[in-house]
């Protein structure tokens, strides 16, 4: 198992200092790739205990402000809506948008499930040289005028 | 009235502590020293909201937040200096007093975070869409609008349009809990794909 500390928060935190609405923050944590991985390796007991314990502690730098709303966003992208609704209940004192985000998820919640296909490489044909056999040139045989004879061979 | 003085000075360095409960005791004391304790309550609170309303008399409701900024805070505020060469960055600090809808509608006193209270300013206040460019004149607000869900994700107030070049277009905002800045249209962070301009007329 992955833990928090093996993400690169950069994105998430630009955003957090950049976001003038809760929907903006949404927008950039949604298309954040480190988002994406972390609701890709952890499960939604992972992300919700990891939640709990981010929403206790009184923020005291950015990374602390902003993980609560990562950890929703993780959520909602895992599809499942109970443990997203488990999230929202939860409740971040400190994160002042979490609740508007949650229910912002809740609402527009579709659900989908992440399934991971496995398809044969395929054949790759590599150009060959062209040989003798395969060769379609077709060659017509031209009678000349009677009489000219001199192309004659 | 030395014993006193002593106290405060306590206090004072309390707020340098970087416990946050400490600090906030320490900045309510100060303030009941001031203060007193009923005035003491509105003036310190760290999360709070004005009364504001629109021409119509109805609330806007706001988010005043009086938490200083956080180191990394601070320290992604200086990246975006570095990062927006062109634009040109007022030397105001990082905060989260007021956002730039906060800038725009609400003249730095307090944030405002929601689109449809943005909508409610617009429509209250007697705002009008600008739909020629050409037109556009310092004074004049421009609305970031985002293509993906129609959130009003930033605004700006114009402070430079020249009718014959569309491209010196520049706008002062606020970029989230980070400084101002006065930047071209298209040179921040937000989407600029989908703006809108509107005028108070009178």
């Amino acid at each position: 198992m992955k833990s928090q500390h093996d993400y690169n928060y950069r994105n998430a935190e630009v955003a957090f200092v950049t976001a003038n609405t809760p929907l903006f923050l949404l927008r950039k944590l949604r298309s954040d790739p480190v988002v994406r991985a972390m609701a890709f390796d952890l499960s939604e007991d992972e992300i919700i205990g990891a939640l709990r314990s981010a929403v206790r502690r009184n923020p005291t730098d950015i990374r602390d402000a902003v993980l609560p709303y990562l950890y929703l966003v993780a959520l909602s992208i895992k599809g499942k809506v109970v443990p997203l609704k488990q999230a929202v209940d939860i409740g971040a004192p400190h994160a002042e948008w979490f609740k508007y985000i949650g229910n912002y998820l809740l609402k527009s919640f579709t659900p989908s499930t992440t399934q991971v296909v496995s398809i044969l490489m395929p054949k790759v044909l590599l150009p060959q040289p062209p040989t003798p056999s395969s060769s379609t040139t077709t060659v017509k045989m031209l009678k000349y005028p009677k009489g000219d004879s001199s192309n004659a061979l | 009235m030395r014993r006193r003085s002593k106290g405060i000075y306590r206090l004072a360095y309390q707020m340098l502590m970087p416990s946050t409960r400490s600090r906030r005791s320490a900045m309510l004391a100060l303030a009941g020293f001031a203060f007193g304790k009923r005035r003491m309550l509105s003036l310190i609170l760290p999360r709070d909201s004005l009364r504001l309303d629109t021409r119509q008399r109805n609330h806007i409701e706001n988010s005043l937040d009086r938490s200083m900024p956080t180191p990394g805070a601070v320290q992604h505020a200086e990246a975006l200096r570095r990062q927006y060469v062109t634009a040109k960055h007022r030397p105001t600090f990082p905060c989260s007093t007021y956002n730039c809808h906060g800038l725009t509608f609400a003249a730095r006193r307090t944030g405002i975070s929601d689109s449809a209270v943005v909508q409610k300013i617009l429509t209250e206040d007697g705002y009008e869409q600008i739909n020629d460019r050409r037109s556009l004149s310092p004074g004049d607000i421009v609305l970031y609008i985002s293509s993906i869900n129609n959130d009003i994700e930033h605004s700006g107030i114009v402070v430079d349009a020249d009718p014959i070049d569309p491209l010196r277009l520049r706008i002062l905002s606020k970029w989230g809990s980070a400084h101002e800045v006065i930047h071209g249209v298209g040179d921040c962070p937000y989407d600029a794909r989908n703006i809108m301009f509107y005028r108070m007329t009178r």
